[in-house]
Protein backbone atom coordinates (compact mmCIF):
# COMPACT_ATOMS: atom_id res chain seq x y z
CA UNK A 1 0.00 0.00 0.00
CA UNK A 2 2.76 1.80 0.52
CA UNK A 3 3.36 2.69 -3.34
CA UNK A 4 -0.03 4.38 -3.52
CA UNK A 5 0.60 6.53 -0.23
CA UNK A 6 1.63 10.13 0.12
CA UNK A 7 3.64 11.41 3.22
CA UNK A 8 4.09 15.49 3.72
CA UNK A 9 6.81 16.88 5.90
CA UNK A 10 7.27 20.28 7.17
CA UNK A 11 9.93 21.92 8.17
CA UNK A 12 13.04 20.28 5.95
CA UNK A 13 16.35 22.11 6.20
CA UNK A 14 19.80 20.52 5.72
CA UNK A 15 19.34 16.71 3.70
CA UNK A 16 21.40 15.95 7.52
CA UNK A 17 18.80 17.26 9.63
CA UNK A 18 15.83 15.16 11.36
CA UNK A 19 13.45 16.61 8.47
CA UNK A 20 15.87 15.27 5.45
CA UNK A 21 16.26 12.30 7.52
CA UNK A 22 12.27 11.41 7.47
CA UNK A 23 11.98 12.11 3.93
CA UNK A 24 14.53 10.01 2.63
CA UNK A 25 13.24 7.35 4.78
CA UNK A 26 9.66 7.57 4.14
CA UNK A 27 10.86 7.50 0.40
CA UNK A 28 12.66 4.39 0.67
CA UNK A 29 9.60 2.89 2.53
CA UNK A 30 7.96 3.68 -1.09
CA UNK A 31 5.82 6.62 0.10
CA UNK A 32 5.48 9.52 -2.27
CA UNK A 33 7.10 12.56 -0.19
CA UNK A 34 5.72 16.27 -0.21
CA UNK A 35 9.40 17.66 1.02
CA UNK A 36 7.92 21.65 2.55
CA UNK A 37 10.32 23.75 3.87
CA UNK A 38 11.48 27.39 3.94
CA UNK A 39 14.87 27.53 1.91
CA UNK A 40 13.69 26.64 -1.74
CA UNK A 41 17.94 25.69 -2.30
CA UNK A 42 17.33 23.17 0.17
CA UNK A 43 14.15 21.60 -0.30
CA UNK A 44 15.02 21.06 -4.40
CA UNK A 45 18.68 19.44 -2.96
CA UNK A 46 16.68 17.07 -0.92
CA UNK A 47 14.31 16.54 -3.73
CA UNK A 48 16.94 15.59 -6.22
CA UNK A 49 18.65 13.31 -3.83
CA UNK A 50 15.72 11.17 -3.16
CA UNK A 51 14.70 11.17 -6.75
CA UNK A 52 18.37 10.14 -7.92
CA UNK A 53 17.78 7.01 -5.08
CA UNK A 54 14.91 6.19 -7.20
CA UNK A 55 12.05 7.37 -4.92
CA UNK A 56 9.04 9.90 -5.68
CA UNK A 57 9.35 13.79 -3.71
CA UNK A 58 7.83 16.72 -4.67
CA UNK A 59 9.00 20.03 -3.33
CA UNK A 60 7.08 22.62 -1.84
CA UNK A 61 8.94 25.55 0.00
CA UNK A 62 6.43 26.80 2.65
CA UNK A 63 6.31 29.34 4.95
CA UNK A 64 4.20 27.34 7.80
CA UNK A 65 3.48 30.28 9.77
CA UNK A 66 1.47 31.63 6.88
CA UNK A 67 -2.29 30.18 6.59
CA UNK A 68 -2.16 30.25 2.63
CA UNK A 69 0.91 28.95 2.33
CA UNK A 70 -0.10 25.42 4.51
CA UNK A 71 -3.09 25.20 2.16
CA UNK A 72 -1.40 25.66 -1.12
CA UNK A 73 0.95 22.66 0.33
CA UNK A 74 -1.87 20.55 1.48
CA UNK A 75 -3.78 21.29 -1.92
CA UNK A 76 -0.63 20.29 -3.93
CA UNK A 77 -0.24 17.06 -2.13
CA UNK A 78 -3.49 16.06 -2.95
CA UNK A 79 -4.04 16.53 -6.20
CA UNK A 80 -0.06 15.75 -7.15
CA UNK A 81 0.39 12.36 -8.40
CA UNK A 82 -1.47 8.95 -7.73
CA UNK A 83 -2.32 8.17 -4.16
CA UNK A 84 -3.78 8.84 -0.47
CA UNK A 85 -2.34 11.48 1.92
CA UNK A 86 -1.78 8.98 4.74
CA UNK A 87 0.76 10.18 6.72
CA UNK A 88 1.76 14.30 7.72
CA UNK A 89 4.81 15.00 10.15
CA UNK A 90 5.29 18.43 11.62
CA UNK A 91 9.13 19.24 12.31
CA UNK A 92 9.47 22.81 12.06
CA UNK A 93 10.67 24.73 14.62
CA UNK A 94 13.97 26.17 15.84
CA UNK A 95 15.63 26.25 19.34
CA UNK A 96 16.36 29.81 19.29
CA UNK A 97 17.38 30.62 22.72
CA UNK A 98 17.32 33.90 25.31
CA UNK A 99 15.79 34.86 28.62
CA UNK A 100 12.67 36.76 29.29
CA UNK A 101 14.28 40.17 30.86
CA UNK A 102 15.62 41.14 27.73
CA UNK A 103 13.70 39.61 24.78
CA UNK A 104 12.04 41.29 21.74
CA UNK A 105 8.12 40.29 21.97
CA UNK A 106 8.51 39.91 18.32
CA UNK A 107 11.58 37.43 18.93
CA UNK A 108 9.01 35.57 21.38
CA UNK A 109 6.10 35.47 18.98
CA UNK A 110 7.91 34.69 15.96
CA UNK A 111 9.28 31.51 18.12
CA UNK A 112 5.81 30.47 18.82
CA UNK A 113 4.74 30.90 15.29
CA UNK A 114 6.85 28.11 13.66
CA UNK A 115 7.19 26.13 17.39
CA UNK A 116 2.99 25.89 17.80
CA UNK A 117 0.94 27.86 15.35
CA UNK A 118 2.19 26.10 12.12
CA UNK A 119 1.69 23.10 14.14
CA UNK A 120 -2.35 24.17 14.16
CA UNK A 121 -2.48 25.10 10.90
CA UNK A 122 -0.63 21.91 9.47
CA UNK A 123 -2.55 19.83 11.70
CA UNK A 124 -6.33 20.90 11.06
CA UNK A 125 -5.43 20.94 7.42
CA UNK A 126 -4.18 17.03 7.98
CA UNK A 127 -7.35 16.85 9.42
CA UNK A 128 -9.72 18.21 7.18
CA UNK A 129 -8.19 15.69 4.95
CA UNK A 130 -8.00 12.71 6.64
CA UNK A 131 -11.25 12.79 8.64
CA UNK A 132 -13.32 11.90 5.68
CA UNK A 133 -11.62 9.19 5.04
CA UNK A 134 -11.12 7.47 8.52
CA UNK A 135 -8.05 7.43 8.52
CA UNK A 136 -4.22 8.93 8.77
CA UNK A 137 -1.51 9.75 10.93
CA UNK A 138 0.10 13.28 12.14
CA UNK A 139 3.50 12.95 13.93
CA UNK A 140 4.69 16.34 15.86
CA UNK A 141 8.41 16.40 16.85
CA UNK A 142 8.41 17.70 20.62
CA UNK A 143 11.63 18.43 22.55
CA UNK A 144 12.88 18.17 26.10
CA UNK A 145 11.64 21.53 26.27
CA UNK A 146 7.93 20.32 25.55
CA UNK A 147 8.25 19.15 29.63
CA UNK A 148 10.05 21.95 30.97
CA UNK A 149 11.05 25.47 30.67
CA UNK A 150 14.33 26.58 31.36
CA UNK A 151 15.98 30.37 32.00
CA UNK A 152 17.47 30.10 27.93
CA UNK A 153 14.02 28.51 26.54
CA UNK A 154 11.78 30.74 27.63
CA UNK A 155 10.12 31.39 23.34
CA UNK A 156 11.19 27.94 22.76
CA UNK A 157 10.00 25.93 25.37
CA UNK A 158 6.37 27.70 25.69
CA UNK A 159 6.24 27.29 22.27
CA UNK A 160 7.04 23.49 22.34
CA UNK A 161 4.31 23.02 25.38
CA UNK A 162 1.86 24.84 23.23
CA UNK A 163 2.45 22.21 20.86
CA UNK A 164 2.79 19.30 22.80
CA UNK A 165 -0.54 20.18 24.29
CA UNK A 166 -2.23 20.77 21.04
CA UNK A 167 -1.18 17.25 19.65
CA UNK A 168 -2.41 15.50 23.16
CA UNK A 169 -5.85 17.67 22.11
CA UNK A 170 -6.07 16.08 18.76
CA UNK A 171 -5.00 12.87 19.53
CA UNK A 172 -8.47 12.56 22.15
CA UNK A 173 -10.56 14.22 19.73
CA UNK A 174 -9.71 12.38 16.43
CA UNK A 175 -8.33 9.01 17.97
CA UNK A 176 -11.69 7.59 18.42
CA UNK A 177 -12.12 8.35 14.40
CA UNK A 178 -9.25 6.64 13.32
CA UNK A 179 -7.08 9.69 13.26
CA UNK A 180 -3.34 8.33 14.98
CA UNK A 181 -1.41 11.61 16.56
CA UNK A 182 1.62 11.34 17.81
CA UNK A 183 4.06 13.49 19.67
CA UNK A 184 8.11 12.51 19.74
CA UNK A 185 10.01 13.65 22.70
CA UNK A 186 13.52 14.33 21.52
CA UNK A 187 15.73 14.67 24.26
CA UNK A 188 18.90 15.43 23.75
CA UNK A 189 20.78 17.12 20.80
CA UNK A 190 20.33 15.78 17.04
CA UNK A 191 23.44 14.65 15.11
CA UNK A 192 22.31 16.60 11.92
CA UNK A 193 24.27 19.16 10.38
CA UNK A 194 22.39 21.93 12.49
CA UNK A 195 24.74 20.67 15.41
CA UNK A 196 27.67 19.19 14.03
CA UNK A 197 28.35 21.83 11.49
CA UNK A 198 26.68 24.72 13.69
CA UNK A 199 28.19 24.60 16.84
CA UNK A 200 30.73 21.72 16.58
CA UNK A 201 32.56 22.39 19.59
CA UNK A 202 29.32 21.03 21.32
CA UNK A 203 29.31 18.18 19.30
CA UNK A 204 32.83 17.32 20.27
CA UNK A 205 31.90 18.09 23.77
CA UNK A 206 28.87 15.17 23.62
CA UNK A 207 31.55 13.09 22.44
CA UNK A 208 31.19 9.55 20.19
CA UNK A 209 27.08 8.40 20.55
CA UNK A 210 26.40 11.76 22.51
CA UNK A 211 23.90 13.05 20.31
CA UNK A 212 20.88 10.79 19.14
CA UNK A 213 21.02 9.29 15.78
CA UNK A 214 18.97 10.37 12.89
CA UNK A 215 18.65 6.95 11.73
CA UNK A 216 17.51 6.01 15.35
CA UNK A 217 14.72 9.07 14.88
CA UNK A 218 13.58 7.70 11.76
CA UNK A 219 12.98 3.99 12.57
CA UNK A 220 10.83 5.63 15.43
CA UNK A 221 8.66 7.93 13.58
CA UNK A 222 8.23 4.67 10.70
CA UNK A 223 7.36 2.37 13.68
CA UNK A 224 4.51 5.10 15.28
CA UNK A 225 3.22 5.22 11.83
CA UNK A 226 3.08 1.39 11.24
CA UNK A 227 1.34 0.97 14.52
CA UNK A 228 -1.52 -1.38 14.82
CA UNK A 229 -4.98 0.15 15.58
CA UNK A 230 -5.30 -1.82 18.67
CA UNK A 231 -2.53 -0.60 20.24
CA UNK A 232 -1.13 2.72 19.33
CA UNK A 233 1.17 5.02 21.26
CA UNK A 234 0.84 8.71 21.46
CA UNK A 235 4.00 9.80 22.99
CA UNK A 236 7.24 8.62 22.66
CA UNK A 237 10.62 9.81 24.11
CA UNK A 238 13.82 9.23 22.64
CA UNK A 239 17.33 9.81 23.95
CA UNK A 240 20.96 7.96 23.24
CA UNK A 241 21.62 5.45 25.96
CA UNK A 242 24.31 7.83 27.54
CA UNK A 243 22.40 10.77 28.30
CA UNK A 244 21.63 11.55 31.91
CA UNK A 245 18.19 12.89 32.26
CA UNK B 1 26.69 -18.43 22.43
CA UNK B 2 24.32 -17.60 19.53
CA UNK B 3 20.83 -17.94 20.63
CA UNK B 4 18.81 -15.22 21.41
CA UNK B 5 17.29 -15.23 24.92
CA UNK B 6 14.29 -13.58 26.20
CA UNK B 7 13.00 -14.07 29.59
CA UNK B 8 9.11 -12.94 30.32
CA UNK B 9 7.75 -12.85 34.13
CA UNK B 10 4.51 -13.31 33.89
CA UNK B 11 3.01 -15.13 31.32
CA UNK B 12 -0.96 -15.38 31.63
CA UNK B 13 -3.11 -16.49 28.67
CA UNK B 14 -3.07 -12.81 27.52
CA UNK B 15 -0.04 -10.56 27.14
CA UNK B 16 2.77 -12.52 28.82
CA UNK B 17 1.71 -15.50 25.88
CA UNK B 18 1.57 -12.46 23.12
CA UNK B 19 4.91 -11.85 24.53
CA UNK B 20 6.11 -15.15 24.03
CA UNK B 21 4.99 -15.65 20.94
CA UNK B 22 6.24 -12.44 19.22
CA UNK B 23 9.46 -12.93 20.76
CA UNK B 24 10.11 -17.18 19.42
CA UNK B 25 8.95 -15.71 16.55
CA UNK B 26 11.66 -12.88 16.29
CA UNK B 27 13.94 -15.92 16.73
CA UNK B 28 14.61 -15.94 20.62
CA UNK B 29 14.40 -19.19 22.78
CA UNK B 30 12.10 -17.68 25.42
CA UNK B 31 11.95 -18.31 29.19
CA UNK B 32 8.30 -18.12 30.57
CA UNK B 33 7.58 -17.24 34.36
CA UNK B 34 4.47 -17.92 35.52
CA UNK B 35 3.13 -20.16 39.02
CA UNK B 36 1.01 -21.77 36.75
CA UNK B 37 2.93 -24.77 35.93
CA UNK B 38 0.34 -25.68 33.69
CA UNK B 39 -0.60 -23.16 31.35
CA UNK B 40 3.48 -23.18 31.18
CA UNK B 41 3.47 -26.45 29.62
CA UNK B 42 0.66 -25.88 27.59
CA UNK B 43 2.22 -22.84 25.78
CA UNK B 44 5.08 -25.10 25.77
CA UNK B 45 3.96 -27.31 23.14
CA UNK B 46 2.90 -24.31 21.33
CA UNK B 47 5.75 -21.76 21.03
CA UNK B 48 8.97 -23.45 19.61
CA UNK B 49 12.11 -23.46 21.63
CA UNK B 50 10.43 -22.27 24.18
CA UNK B 51 10.87 -23.44 28.27
CA UNK B 52 7.92 -22.93 31.25
CA UNK B 53 9.29 -22.57 34.80
CA UNK B 54 7.03 -22.45 37.62
CA UNK B 55 8.47 -19.90 39.90
CA UNK B 56 6.88 -16.93 42.32
CA UNK B 57 9.01 -13.87 41.11
CA UNK B 58 8.76 -12.55 44.44
CA UNK B 59 10.64 -15.15 46.24
CA UNK B 60 14.46 -13.79 46.50
CA UNK B 61 15.60 -17.50 46.57
CA UNK B 62 13.43 -18.84 43.82
CA UNK B 63 13.80 -16.16 41.45
CA UNK B 64 18.17 -16.33 42.13
CA UNK B 65 17.83 -20.10 41.44
CA UNK B 66 15.55 -20.07 38.09
CA UNK B 67 18.00 -17.05 36.99
CA UNK B 68 20.71 -19.96 37.46
CA UNK B 69 18.76 -22.47 35.81
CA UNK B 70 17.72 -20.40 32.69
CA UNK B 71 21.34 -19.55 32.55
CA UNK B 72 22.53 -23.26 32.27
CA UNK B 73 18.93 -24.37 30.19
CA UNK B 74 18.94 -21.71 27.51
CA UNK B 75 22.19 -19.42 27.86
CA UNK B 76 22.29 -15.31 28.96
CA UNK B 77 19.39 -13.40 28.19
CA UNK B 78 19.53 -10.44 26.31
CA UNK B 79 15.68 -9.42 27.16
CA UNK B 80 13.38 -9.58 30.31
CA UNK B 81 10.14 -8.34 29.70
CA UNK B 82 8.60 -7.99 33.01
CA UNK B 83 4.68 -8.76 32.58
CA UNK B 84 4.06 -10.12 36.28
CA UNK B 85 0.94 -8.48 38.21
CA UNK B 86 -1.29 -8.66 40.80
CA UNK B 87 -3.99 -6.87 40.70
CA UNK B 88 -6.57 -5.73 43.51
CA UNK B 89 -10.13 -3.52 43.07
CA UNK B 90 -11.75 -1.66 45.96
CA UNK B 91 -11.89 2.10 47.26
CA UNK B 92 -9.80 3.09 50.40
CA UNK B 93 -11.82 2.12 52.97
CA UNK B 94 -12.15 -1.13 52.19
CA UNK B 95 -9.19 -2.71 51.05
CA UNK B 96 -6.98 -4.84 53.25
CA UNK B 97 -3.61 -3.55 53.58
CA UNK B 98 -2.38 -6.79 52.87
CA UNK B 99 -3.38 -6.13 49.56
CA UNK B 100 -1.46 -3.28 49.01
CA UNK B 101 1.75 -5.59 50.53
CA UNK B 102 0.94 -8.28 48.04
CA UNK B 103 0.27 -5.20 44.79
CA UNK B 104 3.93 -4.39 45.73
CA UNK B 105 5.63 -7.71 46.22
CA UNK B 106 4.12 -8.73 43.03
CA UNK B 107 4.41 -5.60 41.29
CA UNK B 108 7.67 -4.15 42.55
CA UNK B 109 9.69 -6.59 44.50
CA UNK B 110 10.07 -8.91 42.08
CA UNK B 111 11.21 -6.39 39.24
CA UNK B 112 13.78 -5.44 41.65
CA UNK B 113 14.53 -9.33 42.39
CA UNK B 114 15.01 -10.34 38.54
CA UNK B 115 16.67 -7.61 37.80
CA UNK B 116 19.07 -7.77 40.57
CA UNK B 117 19.33 -11.49 39.52
CA UNK B 118 19.93 -10.99 35.63
CA UNK B 119 21.72 -7.79 34.83
CA UNK B 120 25.19 -8.71 36.08
CA UNK B 121 24.38 -11.49 33.35
CA UNK B 122 23.83 -8.85 30.51
CA UNK B 123 26.47 -6.33 31.91
CA UNK B 124 28.87 -9.04 31.20
CA UNK B 125 27.32 -9.92 28.01
CA UNK B 126 28.02 -5.87 27.01
CA UNK B 127 23.97 -5.56 25.99
CA UNK B 128 20.25 -5.84 27.44
CA UNK B 129 17.12 -4.93 27.60
CA UNK B 130 14.51 -4.94 30.39
CA UNK B 131 10.73 -3.92 29.10
CA UNK B 132 8.73 -3.65 31.86
CA UNK B 133 4.46 -3.22 31.04
CA UNK B 134 2.90 -1.22 33.08
CA UNK B 135 -0.55 0.55 33.16
CA UNK B 136 -2.85 3.98 33.41
CA UNK B 137 -2.42 3.27 37.33
CA UNK B 138 1.34 4.32 37.04
CA UNK B 139 -0.22 7.62 36.35
CA UNK B 140 -2.86 7.91 38.48
CA UNK B 141 -4.66 6.57 41.76
CA UNK B 142 -8.30 6.18 40.80
CA UNK B 143 -11.08 5.40 43.83
CA UNK B 144 -11.32 2.20 43.06
CA UNK B 145 -7.52 0.84 42.42
CA UNK B 146 -6.27 2.41 46.71
CA UNK B 147 -4.30 -0.95 46.73
CA UNK B 148 -3.30 -1.31 43.47
CA UNK B 149 -1.85 2.09 41.40
CA UNK B 150 0.56 3.08 44.03
CA UNK B 151 2.40 -0.54 43.10
CA UNK B 152 1.95 0.39 39.61
CA UNK B 153 3.57 3.57 40.75
CA UNK B 154 6.18 2.69 42.25
CA UNK B 155 6.84 0.07 39.47
CA UNK B 156 7.46 3.17 36.61
CA UNK B 157 9.60 5.56 39.42
CA UNK B 158 11.78 1.91 39.63
CA UNK B 159 12.09 1.03 36.11
CA UNK B 160 13.11 5.03 35.74
CA UNK B 161 15.87 4.62 38.61
CA UNK B 162 16.56 1.60 36.53
CA UNK B 163 17.28 2.95 33.50
CA UNK B 164 19.06 6.07 34.32
CA UNK B 165 21.28 3.62 36.46
CA UNK B 166 21.84 1.37 34.06
CA UNK B 167 21.34 2.84 30.34
CA UNK B 168 24.57 4.09 30.34
CA UNK B 169 26.13 0.95 31.18
CA UNK B 170 24.27 -0.51 27.73
CA UNK B 171 21.10 -1.89 29.27
CA UNK B 172 18.05 -0.88 27.92
CA UNK B 173 15.63 -0.15 30.62
CA UNK B 174 11.69 0.79 29.29
CA UNK B 175 8.25 1.37 30.83
CA UNK B 176 5.05 0.34 28.54
CA UNK B 177 1.88 2.55 29.97
CA UNK B 178 -0.96 0.25 28.72
CA UNK B 179 -3.97 2.93 28.93
CA UNK B 180 -6.92 0.35 28.12
CA UNK B 181 -8.86 -2.63 28.71
CA UNK B 182 -6.61 -5.88 27.46
CA UNK B 183 -8.52 -8.36 25.06
CA UNK B 184 -8.15 -11.59 27.01
CA UNK B 185 -11.73 -13.59 27.74
CA UNK B 186 -12.36 -12.27 31.13
CA UNK B 187 -12.03 -8.90 30.51
CA UNK B 188 -14.65 -9.57 27.49
CA UNK B 189 -17.11 -10.99 30.06
CA UNK B 190 -16.47 -8.21 32.46
CA UNK B 191 -16.65 -5.67 29.92
CA UNK B 192 -19.26 -6.97 27.92
CA UNK B 193 -20.96 -3.91 26.68
CA UNK B 194 -18.10 -2.20 25.74
CA UNK B 195 -17.52 -1.73 21.85
CA UNK B 196 -14.50 -3.67 20.01
CA UNK B 197 -12.21 -0.54 19.84
CA UNK B 198 -11.96 -0.29 23.01
CA UNK B 199 -10.01 -3.28 23.78
CA UNK B 200 -6.07 -3.11 23.16
CA UNK B 201 -4.90 -6.58 21.73
CA UNK B 202 -2.09 -8.40 23.22
CA UNK B 203 -0.46 -9.47 20.05
CA UNK B 204 -0.22 -5.80 19.32
CA UNK B 205 0.88 -4.62 22.62
CA UNK B 206 3.73 -7.60 22.39
CA UNK B 207 4.42 -6.03 18.83
CA UNK B 208 5.50 -2.69 20.55
CA UNK B 209 7.10 -4.16 23.27
CA UNK B 210 9.33 -6.32 20.48
CA UNK B 211 10.05 -3.18 18.63
CA UNK B 212 11.33 -1.40 21.68
CA UNK B 213 13.76 -3.41 23.13
CA UNK B 214 15.52 -3.81 19.38
CA UNK B 215 15.67 -0.15 19.29
CA UNK B 216 19.20 1.51 18.35
CA UNK B 217 20.80 2.61 21.73
CA UNK B 218 21.57 6.03 19.75
CA UNK B 219 17.75 6.24 19.93
CA UNK B 220 16.27 4.73 23.46
CA UNK B 221 12.45 5.25 24.02
CA UNK B 222 11.62 5.04 28.43
CA UNK B 223 8.09 5.35 28.29
CA UNK B 224 5.62 4.44 25.68
CA UNK B 225 2.02 4.61 26.23
CA UNK B 226 -0.23 1.98 24.10
CA UNK B 227 -4.15 2.65 23.56
CA UNK B 228 -6.35 1.24 21.13
CA UNK B 229 -7.68 4.00 18.59
CA UNK B 230 -11.08 4.62 20.43
CA UNK B 231 -9.93 5.07 24.00
CA UNK B 232 -11.32 8.42 25.32
CA UNK B 233 -8.50 9.49 27.68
Amino acid sequence: MSDNTKAIVVGVGPEAGLGGALCARLAREGLHVFVAGRTPAKVEALVVTIRNAGGRATGVPTDTTIERDVIALFDRAETDGEGVLDLVIYNAGNAAMGQAHDMEASFFEQVWRVGCFGGFLVGREALRRMLPRGRGTVLFTGATASLRGKPNTTAFAAAKAGLRSLAQSMARAYGPQGIHVGHVVVDGGIAGDKIIKGIPQFAQAMGEDGLVSLSGLADAYWYLYKQPKAAWTHELDLRTFKESF
Amino acid sequence: MSEKICVVAGVGPGTGAALSRRFAAGGYRVAMLARDAERLAALEREIAGSRGYAVDVTEAARVKEVVERIGSDLGTPSVLVHNAVSGHFGEFLEVAPEALEQTFRTNVLSLMLLGQAIVPRMLAAGRGAIIVTGNTSAWRGAASFAAFAPSKAAQRILAQAMARSLGPKGIHVAYVVIDAVIDVPWTRQAFASKPDELFARPAGIAETVYHVAHQDRSAWTFEVDLRPFGEKW
